[in-house]
C-alpha cells in the first residue's frame, strides 16, 4: 500500500487500528478478571493502564505519514471558518496585507523591468560604452570624434565589434507629397558595426554593411518597428522602398525587432554615419561609441589598454584630446544608474510599509489569540500537542497570507494601470517592459510566505508557549503584560517607521513646491507653442569646403522671409494677441553656448573669455513671452541683415560685461560664423532655462532675420526649425485649427507639429518629479494609514482588557477625566517614543535624498516638524476614539462580565 | 514489583519487538506481556510507544500483519516477521551486542583508573 492508498482507505485503516487497541485494553481486562478482580474493576484499571487511546492512535496515524495531508487540510478548513467567524478581523488583516504586498509587487514590478531585466541584446553583459572624459572629470560620459571611433575601432585588441551611433532628426516623407513626412523624427546615424557589437538580427530584411558607412555610398534607411507600423502600415513589401529622408532619396532595407532601441526609446530610424575624409578632423563628440568585448578579455584589462590608447591619442590628436581620458562601461550601467537609487529607495519604501503592515496583522492576532487562550488550553488538555497547535495557528497566518497575497496582485495590477497612464516612458528607461510578469508574481508569492512568517510566527509561538492548564479556567485577566508589551514595541516601531517615510515624502513635496514656485520667469497662461520646420534641400545650398575642410553652405534669404511671413499671418488670427517665433524653445536647457567679448573690455589673464546662451529670436519675442525689458527697445520688424547688427542681452549678462554701467549703445561680438559686431539695444530681465536651474545664466539675444546667409558646420537643421509662441485671449488650443491653415496660407507643404501649450510644457519639466513623488507619497501614505491603524487597533484592545479594572475605578468614583488619562497615557508614551525614534531614523537616513532634493537640505526642520507633529496628531486622534469609549463603560456590567 | 523500571534507550525497542516476533505470529498485547515477561518485569513498554512501533515497522515491512481469530474468539491483528525484517533483526543484533561490549569495555576501563 502506498501513501496515497494508505491515505484513500484511511477510515477502514482507522476502524482496524481501533479494533486493535480495543482487543488489547479487553486482554488486559481478561487477565486482572483472571486475577480475581471484579469485572468493573478490571475494565477500569485495564482502561487506566492503557492510557489516552486517542494519542496512541493519533500517534500510530502519523506513522502511515499521511496525517500531515489530512492535518493540513483539516487545519486550512479550520482556519477558514474561524476567519469566516470574525469578518472584521479577518478584512482589515486581509487588506492590510493586500495594501504591504501590493505595494511591494508593485515596486518590484518598476525595479525588474528597469534595472534587472536583461538588455535585448546578445550576451549583454559583454557590451560596453565607451566614453571619453574631459581632463578632470574622469567620471563624465562624452562622445566621441570620429578620429576617436576609429582610433578605438582600429587599434584595441580587446574589443570583437566596435560600433557608434549618433543622433540626428529627419523628416521621412513616404510619397513625394507627403505631408505626414514634414514632422521631423528623432533617428540614429551608426556605423554598421554597430549591430554584430549588440548582436541583434533585424526582424525584416537586412542590416547595413561598412561599404554603406561612407558618404558617397547610397543613402539606406533601417525602420523601428514602431515607425513601420505607423507609417507603412506595417507592410513586409516595405523592404526595398524608395523614401525621402530630409528630401534625398533613401532606399528602406530593414525592420528591427519589436521593442529593440539603443540608448533611447525615441529613436525611429537608423542611418548609416555618412563620414567624409572632410569630417575626420572635426572636434565634434557626436558618436557614443559601444563595443562587444573578446570573449577571454575582462572589463578591467580593456579599461587598461583604453589608457595607454588615451594616452596615444592624446599626443596625436592635442587640439581635442589633450587630458582627456577614456572610460568603460557596461551597457546596462549606462540605462540604470541615473535611476537605481530612487528605483531603490522606492523598493526600500515598500519594504517598510510591508513591515508595518505585518506589525498590524501581528497586533490583530496577538488580540484574538488571547481570546483564544481558553480554546487552546482545552486542546491540550484533551491531548492535543504544542505542536499541532503551532502548526494550526501557523495555517491562519498562511492562509491569511494567501488571501493577502492574492488581494495585492489584483491592488497592484491596478496601481500599475493608474501608473503607466502617467507616460512614465518620459523619465524611466524601458518602462515600456513594466508588466507583472511570472518574475513579478513569483516576487509576490515570496513576499508573502516571508511575510506570513513574520507575522506567524510569533503570536503562534507566545501563544502555544502561554496556553496551559490554568487557563482553561477561564480566566482572561492574565490577558497579560508580555502581550501589551510586545504590543507597544510594535506599535511604536510602527510610528518610527511611517515618520520616517512621511518625512522623506515631506522632503519631496517640498522640493516640487520650491520647483513649482522656480519657474521661469515667463507668464505660460494662454500661450501655445509649435514647430514649422523648413525642408533643408530647398533652403540650403553647399558651397564646397572651407580650409579647415568644413562643409560651408548659404542659406536662402527665403528661410527670414518665410518664417516672417508667417509670424504677420498668424498675428491675424481672431483671438491671437501677439505672435514671436524662436529658434530655441522656450523652457528648454539651453541649446547654444557661444563665447562673446565685450569691445573696450580689458581682458583679465585669467578671466578667460565671456560666454553666454544664445538664442535668434523674432520681434515681438519679449512682449509674447511677458518679459519686462528693462532698458532699452525689444527687437522690432525692421532689424534686418541691411540695417544695424543689433543684441539684447539679459541682466545677469550686462552685470557681468559692464559692471554699474549702462549696456545701452556698447558693442559686442559674439563667436558665431560669419557674425558682425552687434549694438546692445536693450537689457531684459532673467529668465530661468528650466525650473530646476538655481541661478540665473547669461543670455544674449539677436535678431533671427539678421544671422549671416554664409555659414558653415553644425547650425543646419536647427535654424530651418522655428518655434512659434502664440499668447491668445482664451484657450490656446482652440485655435490650434485656425493657426494650422493660417501657416499653411504662407507655406502650403509644411505642416505644423510638437503643438503644445507653455503650461504642458512646464509641467513635463518636472513630471518625473510629479510621478516618483506621486508613487512615493502613496506608499507613505498607505504607511501612514497603516500605523493609525495600528494606533487605533492597540488602544481598542487594551480598553476591552481592562473593562474590568476600568469598571472597579469608575465604582470607587474615578473621574471620566481620570479614566481618559489612564487609557490614553499607553498611547502617548507609545507614540512618543515612537516620533522620538522615527526623527533620529530620519536625521540619519535623509542624507540619502540629498540626490532628489532641491532647494530643500535633507534635515529641513519645517518639514521634520510639520510632519512629526501631523503624525503624532493623527496619532492621537486614533487612540482618542477608542479611549472614549472606556468612558463609556458601565461599572455594574462591566464587573458583572466575569 | 520489587525491581525498578527501566526506560528504554532510543532504537531499542523497534529490535526487541522483531526479537519476540521472531518467534511466531503474535499479537500486540502478548508482545507487551512477552517483553514485560522475558525481562522480568524490568522492561515496561508503554502501549504509547509500542502500538505507533509497530506500525512502523509494518509500514517499513519488516512485519507483516494478518487478522485472524484468537483464543478469545474474536478476531485480533497477529504480526510476523518479513524476510526483510529477518534480516533487520539480524543486523540489530549484532549491532547491539557491539555496542553493549563497547559500552562495557568503556565501562570497565573507567573504573580501572
Amino acid at each position: 500500500m502506498n501513501r496515497w492508498q494508505r491515505w484513500w482507505r484511511r477510515n477502514e485503516l482507522d476502524e482496524k487500528l481501533d479494533g486493535e487497541l480495543r482487543d488489547h485494553v479487553e486482554r488486559l481486562a481478561a487477565d486482572y478478571v483472571a486475577a480475581g478482580m471484579p469485572e468493573v474493576e478490571a475494565r477500569r484499571r485495564a482502561r487506566l493502564e492503557f492510557g489516552g487511546l486517542e494519542q496512541i492512535k493519533e500517534a500510530s496515524r502519523d506513522v502511515r505519514g499521511l496525517n500531515l495531508v489530512d492535518d493540513v487540510t483539516r487545519d486550512i478548513r479550520y482556519a477558514f471558518r474561524l476567519l469566516a467567524r470574525s469578518p472584521a478581523f479577518a478584512c482589515v488583516a486581509i487588506l492590510t496585507l493586500a495594501l504591504g504586498i501590493g505595494a511591494n509587487t508593485l515596486a518590484f514590478s518598476i525595479l525588474q523591468a528597469v534595472l534587472v531585466r536583461e538588455l535585448p541584446y546578445r550576451n549583454p553583459d559583454r557590451i560596453v560604452l565607451v566614453w571619453f572624459s574631459p581632463p578632470g572629470e574622469p567620471d563624465d560620459r562624452a562622445g566621441a570624434t570620429l578620429q576617436n571611433y576609429f582610433a578605438v575601432r582600429d587599434r584595441s585588441q580587446a574589443f570583437e565589434f566596435v560600433g557608434s551611433r549618433s543622433t540626428i532628426e529627419g523628416s521621412i516623407a513616404v510619397e513625394p507629397d507627403d505631408v505626414a513626412g514634414g514632422e521631423p523624427v528623432v533617428g540614429q546615424r551608426i556605423h554598421a558595426t554597430l549591430l554584430p557589437v549588440l548582436g541583434v538580427t533585424p526582424a525584416l530584411g537586412t542590416w547595413f554593411t561598412e561599404a554603406d558607412d561612407p558618404a558617397t555610398a547610397a543613402r539606406k534607411l533601417i525602420l523601428s518597428h514602431r515607425l513601420w507600423q505607423r507609417r507603412f502600415g506595417g507592410d513586409p513589401a516595405v523592404i526595398g522602398r524608395l523614401v525621402r529622408l530630409d528630401g534625398q532619396e533613401a532606399t528602406v532595407i530593414g525592420v528591427m525587432p519589436e521593442g529593440f532601441e539603443f540608448l533611447d526609446a525615441v529613436t525611429q530610424f537608423w542611418t548609416p554615419s555618412r563620414w567624409s575624409e572632410a569630417t575626420m578632423a572635426s572636434p565634434s563628440r557626436m558618436l557614443v561609441v559601444a563595443a562587444r568585448l573578446k570573449p577571454n578579455v575582462t572589463l578591467h584589462q580593456a579599461q587598461a589598454e583604453m589608457d595607454v590608447l588615451a594616452g596615444g591619442l592624446a599626443r596625436e590628436f592635442p587640439r581635442t584630446n589633450k587630458g582627456w581620458t577614456i572610460r568603460l562601461e557596461p551597457i546596462h550601467e549606462a540605462y540604470t544608474w541615473r535611476i537605481r537609487a530612487p528605483l531603490l529607495m522606492l523598493q526600500g519604501v515598500v519594504i517598510l510599509v510591508l513591515l508595518i503592515a505585518c506589525a498590524n496583522v501581528v497586533g490583530l492576532l496577538l488580540a484574538q489569540a488571547s481570546t483564544r487562550q481558553q480554546e487552546f488550553a482545552m486542546r491540550l488538555a484533551l491531548g492535543s500537542s504544542r505542536g499541532r497547535l503551532v502548526r494550526q495557528l501557523f495555517a491562519e497566518s498562511v492562509l491569511l497570507a494567501s488571501i493577502g497575497c492574492v488581494c495585492g496582485i489584483v491592488l497592484a495590477s491596478a496601481g500599475l494601470r493608474v501608473f503607466m497612464a502617467q507616460n512614465p516612458m518620459t523619465w524611466l528607461p524601458r518602462a515600456d517592459g513594466i508588466t507583472l510578469d511570472a518574475r513579478v508574481l513569483e516576487f509576490a508569492v515570496g513576499v508573502s510566505a516571508m511575510s506570513s512568517i513574520l507575522f506567524g510566527l510569533l503570536p503562534s509561538w507566545t501563544l502555544s508557549r502561554r496556553a496551559s492548564f490554568p487557563a482553561i479556567k477561564g480566566g482572561n485577566t492574565a490577558g497579560g503584560m508580555p502581550h501589551r508589551q510586545l504590543r507597544g514595541v510594535l506599535v511604536s516601531s510602527q510610528v518610527a517607521l511611517a515618520l520616517v517615510l512621511l518625512i522623506a515624502a515631506g522632503l519631496l513635496v517640498n522640493t516640487m513646491v520650491h520647483l513649482n514656485l522656480n519657474r521661469p520667469g515667463i507668464d505660460p497662461t494662454n500661450l501655445l507653442a509649435f514647430q514649422v520646420r523648413l525642408p533643408l534641400s530647398e533652403m540650403v545650398t553647399p558651397t564646397g569646403r572651407d580650409a579647415g575642410g568644413f562643409f560651408t553652405m548659404e542659406f536662402s534669404p527665403r528661410v527670414s522671409q518665410i518664417f516672417s511671413q508667417i509670424q504677420e499671418r498668424l498675428s491675424l488670427v481672431p483671438g491671437v494677441q501677439s505672435v514671436a517665433a524662436s529658434v530655441v524653445a522656450p523652457a528648454t536647457p539651453a541649446p547654444f553656448q557661444l563665447s562673446l567679448t565685450a569691445a573696450g573690455q580689458p581682458q583679465a589673464a585669467d578671466h578667460g573669455m565671456d560666454s553666454a546662451a544664445w538664442f535668434p529670436v523674432s520681434s515681438d519675442y519679449f512682449k509674447t513671452l511677458g518679459i519686462a525689458v528693462r532698458r532699452g527697445r525689444e527687437f522690432s520688424k525692421s532689424d534686418s541683415l541691411a540695417s544695424t547688427q543689433v543684441a539684447i542681452v539679459n541682466e545677469t549678462l550686462a552685470r557681468r560685461l559692464w559692471p554699474g554701467e549702462d549696456p545701452i549703445g556698447r558693442e559686442i561680438t559674439i563667436d558665431f560664423v560669419n557674425d558682425r559686431p552687434r549694438q546692445v539695444v536693450g537689457v531684459v530681465a532673467d529668465v530661468r532655462e528650466t525650473s530646476n536651474q538655481r541661478d540665473f545664466a547669461p543670455h544674449v539675444f539677436v535678431p533671427e532675420a539678421q544671422l549671416p546667409l554664409a555659414s558653415r558646420g553644425w547650425f543646419q537643421a536647427p535654424r530651418i526649425t522655428m518655434t512659434y509662441l502664440v499668447r491668445t485671449a482664451t484657450d490656446p488650443l482652440q485655435l490650434v485649427g485656425p493657426l494650422r491653415s493660417a501657416v499653411a496660407e504662407v507655406y502650403r507643404s509644411q505642416p505644423i507639429y510638437g503643438i503644445r501649450t507653455m503650461e504642458e510644457a512646464m509641467a513635463e519639466q518636472i513630471a518625473s518629479w510629479r510621478q516618483y513623488l506621486m508613487l512615493l507619497g502613496a506608499f507613505a501614505g498607505i504607511a501612514a494609514l497603516l500605523t493609525l491603524v495600528g494606533v487605533y487597533g492597540l488602544v481598542a484592545y487594551s480598553v476591552g482588557q481592562r473593562t474590568q479594572e476600568i469598571g472597579i475605578r469608575r465604582a470607587l468614583g474615578a473621574s471620566s477625566s481620570a479614566v481618559l488619562r489612564l487609557v490614553l497615557r499607553q498611547g502617548l508614551v507609545l507614540i512618543g517614543i515612537g516620533v522620538a525614534v522615527g526623527v533620529t531614523g530620519s536625521l540619519a537616513t535623509t542624507r540619502m535624498l540629498q540626490g532628489l532634493l532641491w532647494g530643500v537640505s535633507p534635515t529641513d526642520p519645517l518639514t521634520f516638524v510639520l510632519v512629526s507633529m501631523g503624525l503624532a496628531a493623527a496619532a492621537l486622534l486614533a487612540c482618542y476614539v477608542p479611549a472614549r469609549r472606556a468612558l463609556a463603560i458601565n461599572p455594574i456590567v462591566a464587573l458583572r462580565v466575569q | 514489583m520489587t525491581a525498578p523500571k527501566s526506560d528504554l534507550p532510543q532504537g531499542t525497542l523497534d529490535l526487541l519487538i522483531l526479537q519476540v516476533v521472531a518467534l511466531g505470529p503474535v499479537h500486540g498485547y502478548a508482545i507487551a506481556q512477552r517483553l514485560q515477561q522475558i525481562s522480568r518485569d524490568v522492561l515496561q513498554v508503554q502501549q504509547g510507544s509500542l502500538y505507533p512501533a509497530l506500525h512502523r515497522l509494518e509500514n517499513r515491512g519488516s512485519l507483516a500483519a494478518s487478522w485472524k481469530p484468537s483464543d478469545t474468539g474474536r478476531e485480533a491483528k497477529f504480526y510476523r516477521l518479513t524476510p526483510k525484517g529477518r534480516a533487520q533483526l539480524k543486523d540489530e543484533t549484532a549491532n547491539w551486542a557491539r555496542l553493549a561490549e563497547a559500552v562495557q569495555l568503556v565501562l570497565a576501563e573507567g573504573g580501572a583508573s
